[in-house]
Protein backbone atom coordinates (compact mmCIF):
# COMPACT_ATOMS: atom_id res chain seq x y z
CA UNK A 1 0.00 0.00 0.00
CA UNK A 2 2.77 2.39 0.98
CA UNK A 3 3.83 2.69 -2.97
CA UNK A 4 0.88 3.29 -4.46
CA UNK A 5 -0.12 5.97 -1.23
CA UNK A 6 3.30 7.58 -2.44
CA UNK A 7 2.86 7.50 -6.21
CA UNK A 8 -0.64 8.82 -5.42
CA UNK A 9 0.79 11.81 -3.15
CA UNK A 10 3.75 12.66 -5.55
CA UNK A 11 1.64 12.52 -8.99
CA UNK A 12 -2.40 13.82 -7.57
CA UNK A 13 -2.08 15.01 -4.18
CA UNK A 14 1.55 17.57 -4.12
CA UNK A 15 0.25 18.60 -7.80
CA UNK A 16 -3.30 19.49 -6.23
CA UNK A 17 -1.87 21.57 -3.64
CA UNK A 18 0.83 23.10 -5.83
CA UNK A 19 -1.49 24.46 -8.47
CA UNK A 20 -4.00 25.93 -5.39
CA UNK A 21 -0.89 27.61 -4.15
CA UNK A 22 0.18 29.03 -7.69
CA UNK A 23 -3.40 30.05 -8.04
CA UNK A 24 -2.13 33.52 -5.39
CA UNK A 25 1.13 34.16 -7.37
CA UNK A 26 2.09 36.04 -10.56
CA UNK A 27 4.09 33.63 -11.78
CA UNK A 28 5.55 33.40 -15.66
CA UNK A 29 7.05 29.94 -14.86
CA UNK A 30 10.51 31.65 -15.34
CA UNK A 31 11.15 34.42 -12.96
CA UNK A 32 10.43 34.62 -9.20
CA UNK A 33 6.97 34.46 -8.27
CA UNK A 34 4.93 37.57 -6.46
CA UNK A 35 2.36 36.47 -3.87
CA UNK A 36 -1.07 38.03 -4.94
CA UNK A 37 -3.47 36.80 -3.09
CA UNK A 38 -7.03 36.36 -5.02
CA UNK A 39 -5.78 38.99 -7.38
CA UNK A 40 -5.74 36.11 -10.49
CA UNK A 41 -9.37 34.77 -9.29
CA UNK A 42 -10.57 38.54 -9.84
CA UNK A 43 -9.03 39.01 -13.20
CA UNK A 44 -10.47 35.66 -13.84
CA UNK A 45 -14.33 36.93 -12.95
CA UNK A 46 -13.97 39.48 -15.49
CA UNK A 47 -12.63 37.64 -17.87
CA UNK A 48 -15.20 36.73 -20.72
CA UNK A 49 -13.39 34.35 -22.48
CA UNK A 50 -13.01 32.04 -19.69
CA UNK A 51 -17.40 32.50 -19.41
CA UNK A 52 -17.85 31.95 -22.60
CA UNK A 53 -15.77 28.59 -22.16
CA UNK A 54 -17.48 28.15 -18.77
CA UNK A 55 -20.64 28.43 -21.24
CA UNK A 56 -19.23 26.11 -23.72
CA UNK A 57 -18.58 23.53 -20.98
CA UNK A 58 -22.11 23.44 -19.71
CA UNK A 59 -23.70 23.01 -23.13
CA UNK A 60 -21.58 19.81 -23.56
CA UNK A 61 -22.81 18.65 -20.69
CA UNK A 62 -26.51 19.68 -20.82
CA UNK A 63 -26.29 18.15 -24.77
CA UNK A 64 -24.57 15.15 -23.18
CA UNK A 65 -27.68 14.54 -20.60
CA UNK A 66 -30.65 16.15 -23.19
CA UNK A 67 -29.34 14.29 -26.54
CA UNK A 68 -26.41 11.18 -25.63
CA UNK A 69 -28.42 9.41 -22.76
CA UNK A 70 -31.90 9.30 -23.73
CA UNK A 71 -30.95 8.93 -27.42
CA UNK A 72 -29.05 5.37 -25.64
CA UNK A 73 -31.76 4.68 -23.88
CA UNK A 74 -34.14 4.65 -26.47
CA UNK A 75 -32.18 2.63 -29.02
CA UNK A 76 -31.11 0.15 -26.39
CA UNK A 77 -34.80 -0.15 -25.24
CA UNK A 78 -36.04 -0.84 -29.01
CA UNK A 79 -33.37 -3.80 -28.63
CA UNK A 80 -34.30 -5.28 -26.14
CA UNK A 81 -38.49 -4.46 -26.46
CA UNK A 82 -38.65 -5.82 -29.56
CA UNK A 83 -37.43 -9.50 -29.86
CA UNK A 84 -37.63 -10.02 -33.01
CA UNK A 85 -34.88 -7.39 -34.39
CA UNK A 86 -32.40 -8.98 -36.32
CA UNK A 87 -28.18 -8.37 -36.48
CA UNK A 88 -28.83 -6.95 -32.67
CA UNK A 89 -25.50 -7.54 -32.20
CA UNK A 90 -24.34 -5.89 -35.56
CA UNK A 91 -25.36 -3.10 -34.26
CA UNK A 92 -24.24 -3.57 -30.61
CA UNK A 93 -20.53 -3.74 -32.40
CA UNK A 94 -21.31 -0.96 -34.47
CA UNK A 95 -22.19 1.94 -32.36
CA UNK A 96 -19.26 1.19 -30.14
CA UNK A 97 -17.21 1.83 -32.40
CA UNK A 98 -16.01 5.34 -31.76
CA UNK A 99 -15.49 4.24 -27.99
CA UNK A 100 -12.20 2.56 -29.59
CA UNK A 101 -10.96 5.35 -31.75
CA UNK A 102 -7.71 7.34 -30.40
CA UNK A 103 -9.99 10.57 -29.86
CA UNK A 104 -7.14 12.38 -31.41
CA UNK A 105 -7.64 10.82 -34.78
CA UNK A 106 -11.52 11.05 -34.06
CA UNK A 107 -11.15 14.15 -33.84
CA UNK A 108 -9.04 15.08 -37.05
CA UNK A 109 -11.46 12.24 -39.28
CA UNK A 110 -14.00 14.95 -38.20
CA UNK A 111 -11.69 18.06 -39.25
CA UNK A 112 -11.49 16.37 -42.58
CA UNK A 113 -15.43 15.53 -42.78
CA UNK A 114 -16.15 19.42 -41.99
CA UNK A 115 -13.55 20.55 -44.36
CA UNK A 116 -15.74 23.29 -46.15
CA UNK A 117 -13.95 22.85 -50.08
CA UNK A 118 -13.07 19.04 -50.50
CA UNK A 119 -15.09 17.85 -46.62
CA UNK A 120 -17.57 15.09 -47.39
CA UNK A 121 -20.47 16.77 -45.53
CA UNK A 122 -20.66 19.76 -47.78
CA UNK A 123 -20.25 17.60 -50.61
CA UNK A 124 -22.96 15.79 -49.51
CA UNK A 125 -25.11 18.86 -49.11
CA UNK A 126 -24.24 20.11 -52.65
CA UNK A 127 -25.00 16.35 -54.14
CA UNK A 128 -28.47 16.63 -52.56
CA UNK A 129 -29.50 19.76 -53.61
CA UNK A 130 -28.81 21.63 -50.57
CA UNK A 131 -25.93 23.44 -51.07
CA UNK A 132 -27.14 25.97 -49.17
CA UNK A 133 -26.92 24.05 -45.70
CA UNK A 134 -23.04 24.12 -46.83
CA UNK A 135 -21.34 25.76 -43.93
CA UNK A 136 -17.46 26.56 -42.51
CA UNK A 137 -18.74 24.37 -40.40
CA UNK A 138 -15.73 24.73 -38.13
CA UNK A 139 -14.50 28.44 -39.13
CA UNK A 140 -17.26 29.84 -38.35
CA UNK A 141 -17.60 31.54 -34.82
CA UNK A 142 -21.32 31.07 -34.73
CA UNK A 143 -21.51 27.30 -35.15
CA UNK A 144 -18.23 25.93 -34.38
CA UNK A 145 -19.11 24.93 -30.95
CA UNK A 146 -22.34 23.25 -32.36
CA UNK A 147 -20.11 21.78 -35.02
CA UNK A 148 -17.71 20.26 -32.39
CA UNK A 149 -20.51 19.11 -29.98
CA UNK A 150 -22.17 16.83 -32.71
CA UNK A 151 -18.85 15.21 -32.98
CA UNK A 152 -19.27 14.72 -29.05
CA UNK A 153 -22.87 13.03 -29.59
CA UNK A 154 -21.57 10.98 -32.06
CA UNK A 155 -18.47 9.50 -29.82
CA UNK A 156 -21.20 9.16 -27.18
CA UNK A 157 -24.14 8.15 -27.76
CA UNK A 158 -23.07 4.62 -28.79
CA UNK A 159 -21.44 4.32 -25.01
CA UNK A 160 -24.67 5.33 -23.95
CA UNK A 161 -26.43 2.40 -25.29
CA UNK A 162 -23.89 0.59 -24.72
CA UNK A 163 -24.56 0.98 -20.95
CA UNK A 164 -28.58 1.71 -20.70
CA UNK A 165 -28.56 -1.96 -23.13
CA UNK A 166 -26.96 -3.56 -20.34
CA UNK A 167 -29.23 -1.59 -17.60
CA UNK A 168 -32.06 -2.52 -19.05
CA UNK A 169 -31.55 -6.22 -20.11
CA UNK A 170 -30.63 -6.52 -16.32
CA UNK A 171 -35.02 -6.12 -15.84
CA UNK A 172 -36.09 -9.42 -15.27
CA UNK A 173 -38.07 -10.31 -18.40
CA UNK A 174 -41.12 -11.47 -16.56
CA UNK A 175 -41.94 -7.93 -15.45
CA UNK A 176 -41.94 -6.45 -19.07
CA UNK A 177 -43.53 -9.71 -20.21
CA UNK A 178 -46.41 -9.44 -18.37
CA UNK A 179 -47.05 -5.52 -18.61
CA UNK A 180 -46.90 -6.27 -22.45
CA UNK A 181 -49.77 -9.11 -21.82
CA UNK A 182 -51.92 -6.74 -19.42
CA UNK A 183 -52.09 -4.39 -22.95
CA UNK A 184 -49.41 -1.68 -21.65
CA UNK A 185 -48.00 0.65 -25.03
CA UNK A 186 -44.45 0.04 -24.91
CA UNK A 187 -43.89 3.95 -24.49
CA UNK A 188 -45.93 2.96 -20.91
CA UNK A 189 -43.54 0.57 -20.14
CA UNK A 190 -40.69 3.00 -20.78
CA UNK A 191 -42.04 5.14 -18.67
CA UNK A 192 -43.67 3.92 -16.21
CA UNK A 193 -41.63 0.54 -15.93
CA UNK A 194 -38.39 1.00 -17.35
CA UNK A 195 -36.70 4.52 -16.66
CA UNK A 196 -37.83 4.47 -12.80
CA UNK A 197 -36.21 1.37 -12.01
CA UNK A 198 -33.05 2.43 -13.77
CA UNK A 199 -33.12 6.04 -11.61
CA UNK A 200 -30.36 5.01 -9.54
CA UNK A 201 -28.22 4.13 -13.03
CA UNK A 202 -29.50 7.21 -14.93
CA UNK A 203 -28.67 9.48 -12.38
CA UNK A 204 -25.10 7.78 -12.24
CA UNK A 205 -24.94 8.34 -15.79
CA UNK A 206 -26.10 12.03 -15.66
CA UNK A 207 -22.95 12.69 -12.85
CA UNK A 208 -20.67 10.99 -15.05
CA UNK A 209 -21.83 12.79 -18.07
CA UNK A 210 -21.25 16.11 -16.46
CA UNK A 211 -18.10 16.01 -15.08
CA UNK A 212 -16.53 14.12 -17.89
CA UNK A 213 -17.61 17.46 -19.47
CA UNK A 214 -15.88 19.65 -17.70
CA UNK A 215 -12.58 17.61 -18.53
CA UNK A 216 -12.80 17.83 -22.10
CA UNK A 217 -9.99 18.25 -23.67
CA UNK A 218 -8.34 16.11 -26.62
CA UNK A 219 -11.18 16.60 -29.26
CA UNK A 220 -11.41 20.53 -29.17
CA UNK A 221 -7.96 20.81 -28.80
CA UNK A 222 -7.20 19.14 -32.82
CA UNK A 223 -10.22 20.09 -33.95
CA UNK A 224 -9.88 23.84 -32.96
CA UNK A 225 -7.39 24.95 -30.62
CA UNK A 226 -10.40 27.05 -28.69
CA UNK A 227 -10.70 29.13 -31.76
CA UNK A 228 -12.22 30.81 -34.12
CA UNK A 229 -12.41 33.69 -31.61
CA UNK A 230 -12.28 31.38 -28.62
CA UNK A 231 -15.78 30.50 -29.76
CA UNK A 232 -14.97 26.79 -29.03
CA UNK A 233 -12.78 27.31 -25.44
CA UNK A 234 -13.56 25.27 -22.72
CA UNK A 235 -12.13 25.63 -19.33
CA UNK A 236 -9.03 23.40 -19.75
CA UNK A 237 -8.14 24.35 -23.37
CA UNK A 238 -8.31 28.19 -22.34
CA UNK A 239 -6.02 27.17 -19.49
CA UNK A 240 -3.50 25.36 -21.31
CA UNK A 241 -3.40 28.30 -23.42
CA UNK A 242 -2.68 30.97 -20.63
CA UNK A 243 0.21 28.75 -18.95
CA UNK A 244 1.75 27.08 -22.21
CA UNK A 245 1.13 29.87 -24.61
CA UNK A 246 1.11 32.99 -22.83
CA UNK A 247 2.94 31.96 -19.69
CA UNK A 248 0.47 33.38 -17.07
CA UNK A 249 1.25 29.89 -14.62
CA UNK A 250 -0.55 31.76 -12.00
CA UNK A 251 -3.76 32.96 -13.41
CA UNK A 252 -3.44 29.50 -15.13
CA UNK A 253 -3.69 27.97 -11.86
CA UNK A 254 -6.38 29.66 -10.50
CA UNK A 255 -8.91 29.13 -13.83
CA UNK A 256 -7.49 24.84 -12.95
CA UNK A 257 -8.24 25.52 -9.29
CA UNK A 258 -11.97 26.54 -10.18
CA UNK A 259 -11.75 23.43 -12.08
CA UNK A 260 -11.43 21.41 -10.20
CA UNK A 261 -14.36 22.59 -7.80
CA UNK A 262 -16.56 22.49 -10.25
CA UNK A 263 -15.74 19.07 -10.92
CA UNK A 264 -15.62 17.22 -7.43
CA UNK A 265 -19.06 19.76 -6.53
CA UNK A 266 -20.84 17.74 -9.21
CA UNK A 267 -18.82 14.17 -8.78
CA UNK A 268 -19.95 14.53 -5.01
CA UNK A 269 -22.67 12.02 -5.40
CA UNK A 270 -20.49 9.50 -7.42
CA UNK A 271 -17.08 9.95 -5.12
CA UNK A 272 -19.86 9.19 -1.24
CA UNK A 273 -21.63 6.29 -3.13
CA UNK A 274 -18.46 4.64 -4.27
CA UNK A 275 -16.43 5.46 -1.33
CA UNK A 276 -19.65 3.85 0.64
CA UNK A 277 -20.14 0.92 -1.64
CA UNK A 278 -19.02 -2.78 -0.11
CA UNK A 279 -19.87 -4.96 -2.82
CA UNK A 280 -19.62 -4.79 -6.42
CA UNK A 281 -22.61 -6.35 -8.83
CA UNK B 1 -59.98 -4.98 -44.31
CA UNK B 2 -60.15 -7.03 -41.24
CA UNK B 3 -59.04 -6.35 -37.80
CA UNK B 4 -56.17 -8.43 -37.85
CA UNK B 5 -54.72 -7.42 -41.06
CA UNK B 6 -54.46 -3.74 -40.03
CA UNK B 7 -53.05 -5.15 -36.99
CA UNK B 8 -50.33 -6.51 -39.04
CA UNK B 9 -50.17 -3.42 -41.30
CA UNK B 10 -49.35 -1.37 -38.07
CA UNK B 11 -46.77 -4.15 -37.01
CA UNK B 12 -44.55 -3.72 -39.94
CA UNK B 13 -44.68 0.25 -40.04
CA UNK B 14 -43.56 -0.09 -36.29
CA UNK B 15 -40.81 -2.67 -37.56
CA UNK B 16 -39.92 -0.98 -40.59
CA UNK B 17 -39.90 2.35 -38.43
CA UNK B 18 -37.39 0.73 -35.81
CA UNK B 19 -34.91 -0.75 -38.50
CA UNK B 20 -34.46 2.77 -40.22
CA UNK B 21 -33.91 4.39 -37.04
CA UNK B 22 -31.83 1.32 -36.47
CA UNK B 23 -29.71 1.23 -39.85
CA UNK B 24 -29.67 5.51 -39.98
CA UNK B 25 -27.37 5.29 -36.89
CA UNK B 26 -25.47 2.39 -38.10
CA UNK B 27 -25.03 4.42 -41.03
CA UNK B 28 -23.66 7.40 -39.34
CA UNK B 29 -20.99 5.39 -37.73
CA UNK B 30 -19.94 3.15 -40.38
CA UNK B 31 -19.22 5.62 -43.10
CA UNK B 32 -16.96 8.02 -41.72
CA UNK B 33 -14.63 4.64 -41.93
CA UNK B 34 -15.39 3.43 -45.56
CA UNK B 35 -14.79 6.62 -45.98
CA UNK B 36 -11.34 7.00 -44.81
CA UNK B 37 -10.39 3.22 -46.26
CA UNK B 38 -11.55 4.05 -49.41
CA UNK B 39 -9.93 7.41 -49.96
CA UNK B 40 -6.86 5.85 -48.31
CA UNK B 41 -6.61 3.19 -51.15
CA UNK B 42 -6.85 6.33 -54.07
CA UNK B 43 -3.57 6.41 -55.99
CA UNK B 44 -4.27 10.80 -56.74
CA UNK B 45 -5.80 13.45 -54.51
CA UNK B 46 -7.67 14.06 -58.02
CA UNK B 47 -9.54 11.29 -57.33
CA UNK B 48 -10.07 12.22 -53.66
CA UNK B 49 -11.76 15.11 -54.08
CA UNK B 50 -13.87 14.87 -57.43
CA UNK B 51 -15.43 11.14 -56.30
CA UNK B 52 -14.96 11.17 -52.33
CA UNK B 53 -17.92 8.82 -52.48
CA UNK B 54 -17.27 5.66 -54.71
CA UNK B 55 -14.86 3.32 -54.43
CA UNK B 56 -11.08 3.69 -55.72
CA UNK B 57 -10.73 2.59 -59.27
CA UNK B 58 -7.19 1.32 -58.65
CA UNK B 59 -6.20 0.32 -55.03
CA UNK B 60 -2.88 0.79 -54.23
CA UNK B 61 -1.09 0.85 -50.69
CA UNK B 62 1.27 3.53 -51.45
CA UNK B 63 -0.26 6.28 -49.37
CA UNK B 64 0.12 3.46 -46.45
CA UNK B 65 3.60 2.68 -47.10
CA UNK B 66 4.56 6.38 -47.31
CA UNK B 67 2.81 7.40 -44.33
CA UNK B 68 4.53 4.34 -42.07
CA UNK B 69 7.62 5.65 -43.44
CA UNK B 70 7.15 10.08 -42.91
CA UNK B 71 4.93 9.45 -39.39
CA UNK B 72 7.67 7.21 -38.31
CA UNK B 73 4.72 4.90 -37.22
CA UNK B 74 6.93 2.15 -36.10
CA UNK B 75 8.40 4.69 -33.73
CA UNK B 76 4.72 5.78 -32.66
CA UNK B 77 3.75 2.35 -31.90
CA UNK B 78 7.36 1.29 -30.24
CA UNK B 79 6.37 4.48 -27.60
CA UNK B 80 2.65 3.78 -27.12
CA UNK B 81 3.44 0.04 -26.15
CA UNK B 82 6.42 0.58 -24.13
CA UNK B 83 4.40 3.48 -21.80
CA UNK B 84 0.80 1.54 -21.75
CA UNK B 85 2.74 -1.88 -20.97
CA UNK B 86 4.50 -0.55 -18.58
CA UNK B 87 1.99 1.72 -16.72
CA UNK B 88 -0.36 -1.70 -17.01
CA UNK B 89 1.89 -3.69 -15.13
CA UNK B 90 2.83 -1.13 -12.51
CA UNK B 91 -0.95 -0.14 -11.66
CA UNK B 92 -1.85 -3.91 -11.75
CA UNK B 93 0.69 -4.57 -8.84
CA UNK B 94 0.52 -1.24 -7.05
CA UNK B 95 -3.62 -1.62 -6.91
CA UNK B 96 -4.50 -5.11 -6.30
CA UNK B 97 -1.81 -5.34 -3.24
CA UNK B 98 -3.16 -2.11 -2.16
CA UNK B 99 -7.22 -3.08 -2.66
CA UNK B 100 -5.85 -6.29 -0.68
CA UNK B 101 -4.93 -3.77 2.12
CA UNK B 102 -8.44 -1.77 1.75
CA UNK B 103 -10.07 -4.70 1.71
CA UNK B 104 -9.18 -6.90 4.32
CA UNK B 105 -7.70 -5.16 7.50
CA UNK B 106 -9.24 -2.52 9.72
CA UNK B 107 -6.56 0.49 10.31
CA UNK B 108 -7.39 3.48 11.40
CA UNK B 109 -8.33 6.07 8.47
CA UNK B 110 -8.92 3.50 6.23
CA UNK B 111 -12.26 4.80 5.00
CA UNK B 112 -10.96 8.49 4.75
CA UNK B 113 -8.07 7.19 2.99
CA UNK B 114 -10.04 5.53 0.15
CA UNK B 115 -12.19 8.54 -0.08
CA UNK B 116 -8.87 10.70 -0.77
CA UNK B 117 -7.89 7.83 -3.92
CA UNK B 118 -11.57 7.53 -5.05
CA UNK B 119 -12.14 11.54 -5.27
CA UNK B 120 -9.40 11.84 -7.79
CA UNK B 121 -11.48 10.36 -10.63
CA UNK B 122 -12.94 13.61 -10.38
CA UNK B 123 -9.96 16.14 -10.49
CA UNK B 124 -9.70 16.83 -14.47
CA UNK B 125 -6.18 15.85 -15.85
CA UNK B 126 -6.07 19.32 -17.16
CA UNK B 127 -6.03 20.67 -13.56
CA UNK B 128 -2.67 18.82 -12.72
CA UNK B 129 -0.74 19.45 -15.79
CA UNK B 130 1.09 22.57 -14.64
CA UNK B 131 2.76 21.01 -11.56
CA UNK B 132 3.18 18.06 -13.52
CA UNK B 133 5.13 20.01 -15.98
CA UNK B 134 7.19 21.93 -14.20
CA UNK B 135 8.18 18.24 -11.78
CA UNK B 136 8.79 16.12 -15.06
CA UNK B 137 11.39 19.49 -16.25
CA UNK B 138 12.85 19.53 -12.61
CA UNK B 139 13.36 16.24 -12.47
CA UNK B 140 14.73 15.58 -16.09
CA UNK B 141 12.15 13.49 -17.61
CA UNK B 142 10.23 15.74 -20.49
CA UNK B 143 10.98 14.41 -23.40
CA UNK B 144 11.22 10.82 -21.90
CA UNK B 145 8.53 7.91 -21.79
CA UNK B 146 9.64 7.23 -18.06
CA UNK B 147 8.26 10.86 -17.24
CA UNK B 148 5.11 9.81 -19.13
CA UNK B 149 4.56 6.25 -17.21
CA UNK B 150 4.75 8.02 -14.01
CA UNK B 151 2.07 10.41 -14.58
CA UNK B 152 -0.42 7.89 -16.61
CA UNK B 153 0.23 5.76 -13.16
CA UNK B 154 -0.83 8.54 -10.64
CA UNK B 155 -3.55 9.65 -13.25
CA UNK B 156 -5.15 6.13 -13.51
CA UNK B 157 -5.39 4.97 -9.55
CA UNK B 158 -8.63 5.89 -8.74
CA UNK B 159 -11.24 3.82 -10.79
CA UNK B 160 -9.11 0.24 -11.05
CA UNK B 161 -8.43 0.94 -7.16
CA UNK B 162 -12.04 0.85 -6.43
CA UNK B 163 -13.17 -2.24 -8.94
CA UNK B 164 -10.56 -4.13 -7.28
CA UNK B 165 -11.48 -3.26 -3.75
CA UNK B 166 -14.98 -4.00 -4.96
CA UNK B 167 -14.27 -7.71 -6.22
CA UNK B 168 -12.14 -8.42 -3.24
CA UNK B 169 -14.56 -7.79 -0.90
CA UNK B 170 -16.87 -10.33 -3.19
CA UNK B 171 -14.11 -12.74 -2.22
CA UNK B 172 -15.52 -14.06 1.51
CA UNK B 173 -12.58 -14.06 3.79
CA UNK B 174 -13.63 -17.08 5.59
CA UNK B 175 -11.83 -19.02 2.38
CA UNK B 176 -8.34 -17.75 3.20
CA UNK B 177 -9.13 -18.30 6.31
CA UNK B 178 -9.99 -21.86 6.38
CA UNK B 179 -6.43 -22.26 4.31
CA UNK B 180 -4.29 -20.79 6.41
CA UNK B 181 -5.61 -22.99 9.14
CA UNK B 182 -5.08 -25.70 6.87
CA UNK B 183 -1.59 -24.77 7.03
CA UNK B 184 -1.19 -22.88 3.55
CA UNK B 185 1.18 -20.07 3.79
CA UNK B 186 0.14 -16.61 2.81
CA UNK B 187 1.65 -16.78 -0.93
CA UNK B 188 0.19 -19.67 -1.82
CA UNK B 189 -3.09 -18.73 -0.47
CA UNK B 190 -3.20 -15.62 -2.33
CA UNK B 191 -1.91 -17.10 -5.68
CA UNK B 192 -4.33 -20.19 -5.29
CA UNK B 193 -7.52 -19.38 -3.71
CA UNK B 194 -7.58 -15.25 -4.17
CA UNK B 195 -5.77 -14.87 -7.19
CA UNK B 196 -8.04 -17.29 -9.39
CA UNK B 197 -11.48 -15.39 -8.33
CA UNK B 198 -9.55 -11.46 -8.91
CA UNK B 199 -8.79 -12.52 -12.56
CA UNK B 200 -11.60 -11.38 -13.93
CA UNK B 201 -11.25 -8.10 -11.76
CA UNK B 202 -7.72 -7.83 -12.95
CA UNK B 203 -8.97 -8.79 -16.55
CA UNK B 204 -11.22 -5.42 -15.99
CA UNK B 205 -8.86 -2.84 -15.17
CA UNK B 206 -5.84 -3.65 -17.25
CA UNK B 207 -8.56 -2.84 -20.24
CA UNK B 208 -9.83 0.35 -18.75
CA UNK B 209 -6.10 1.19 -18.50
CA UNK B 210 -4.54 -0.21 -21.74
CA UNK B 211 -7.31 2.49 -23.40
CA UNK B 212 -7.09 5.12 -21.59
CA UNK B 213 -3.12 5.22 -21.53
CA UNK B 214 -3.27 4.37 -25.40
CA UNK B 215 -5.57 7.11 -26.25
CA UNK B 216 -4.02 9.95 -23.63
CA UNK B 217 -3.50 13.28 -25.21
CA UNK B 218 -2.66 15.91 -22.87
CA UNK B 219 0.15 14.80 -20.92
CA UNK B 220 1.72 13.18 -23.89
CA UNK B 221 1.52 16.52 -25.37
CA UNK B 222 2.99 18.50 -22.81
CA UNK B 223 5.67 16.43 -21.88
CA UNK B 224 6.83 15.48 -24.96
CA UNK B 225 8.57 17.80 -27.64
CA UNK B 226 10.96 15.64 -29.39
CA UNK B 227 9.58 13.51 -32.10
CA UNK B 228 11.37 10.16 -31.30
CA UNK B 229 9.32 10.26 -27.83
CA UNK B 230 6.03 10.87 -29.68
CA UNK B 231 3.00 8.23 -28.90
CA UNK B 232 1.16 7.50 -31.44
CA UNK B 233 -1.82 10.15 -30.27
CA UNK B 234 0.07 13.30 -30.51
CA UNK B 235 2.66 11.74 -33.12
CA UNK B 236 -0.69 11.31 -35.35
CA UNK B 237 -1.50 15.26 -34.95
CA UNK B 238 2.00 16.13 -35.42
CA UNK B 239 1.67 13.90 -39.07
CA UNK B 240 -1.51 15.84 -39.90
CA UNK B 241 -0.13 19.47 -38.72
CA UNK B 242 2.91 18.85 -41.68
CA UNK B 243 0.46 16.96 -44.21
CA UNK B 244 -2.33 18.58 -43.71
CA UNK B 245 -3.19 19.12 -47.36
CA UNK B 246 -2.24 15.43 -48.84
CA UNK B 247 -5.15 13.37 -47.88
CA UNK B 248 -4.12 10.50 -49.14
CA UNK B 249 -0.93 10.06 -47.13
CA UNK B 250 -3.86 11.64 -43.98
CA UNK B 251 -6.61 8.99 -44.48
CA UNK B 252 -4.16 6.44 -44.76
CA UNK B 253 -2.56 7.37 -41.27
CA UNK B 254 -5.59 7.23 -39.98
CA UNK B 255 -6.21 3.77 -40.90
CA UNK B 256 -2.73 2.87 -39.01
CA UNK B 257 -4.34 4.43 -36.06
CA UNK B 258 -7.38 3.28 -36.01
CA UNK B 259 -7.74 -0.16 -37.42
CA UNK B 260 -5.47 -2.31 -34.48
CA UNK B 261 -7.63 -0.78 -31.86
CA UNK B 262 -11.37 -2.06 -34.10
CA UNK B 263 -9.76 -5.28 -35.02
CA UNK B 264 -8.79 -6.39 -31.30
CA UNK B 265 -12.42 -4.78 -30.39
CA UNK B 266 -14.13 -6.97 -32.77
CA UNK B 267 -11.76 -10.16 -31.41
CA UNK B 268 -12.28 -9.39 -28.12
CA UNK B 269 -16.06 -7.29 -28.42
CA UNK B 270 -17.20 -9.62 -24.88
CA UNK B 271 -14.45 -8.62 -22.57
CA UNK B 272 -13.25 -5.32 -23.42
CA UNK B 273 -17.55 -3.88 -22.92
CA UNK B 274 -17.58 -5.78 -19.75
CA UNK B 275 -14.12 -4.44 -18.71
CA UNK B 276 -15.12 -0.42 -19.50
CA UNK B 277 -18.60 -0.71 -18.43
CA UNK B 278 -17.90 -2.34 -15.27
CA UNK B 279 -16.74 1.20 -13.40
CA UNK B 280 -19.59 2.52 -14.83
CA UNK B 281 -22.83 0.63 -14.52
CA UNK B 282 -23.37 1.00 -10.97
CA UNK B 283 -21.25 2.15 -7.86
Amino acid sequence: MVPLIVTYLLFRLYPLVFTFYTSLLKWDGVRTPVFVGLDNYVRLFNDAVFWNALKNNCLIAITSIAVEIPLGLILAYLLVIEPGIKFKSFFKTVYFTPMMMVSSALGLLWTLLYDPTFGPINNFLKTIGLGFLAREWLADPSIAIWSVILVIVWQWTGWYFILNLAEISSIPTEIIESALVEGASKWTILKEIVIPMMKSSLFMQITLASTGSFMYFDLIWVMTRGGPMHSTEVISTWLYREAFFYSQVGYSSAMATVLTVITLTIGAYWIIKVSKSVGYR
Amino acid sequence: MSAIDSGRIKRLITLSLIYILLSFFALIYIYPLVWIVFNSLKGSAGEIFSNPWAPPVNPTFKNYIDAWQIANFGRLYINSIIVTSATITILVLLVSLAGYGFSRFRFRGRDALFLIFVSGYMVPSASLVIPLYFMMRNFGLLNNLLGLILAYVGLNIPLPLFIIRSFYNNIPANLEEAAIIDGASPFTVFWEIVFPLLRPGIASIGIWIALNTWNEFLYALTFLSSPGTFTVPIGLLSFFGLYANAWGLILAGFVIVLAPLEIIYMIFQKQIVRGLTRGAIRA
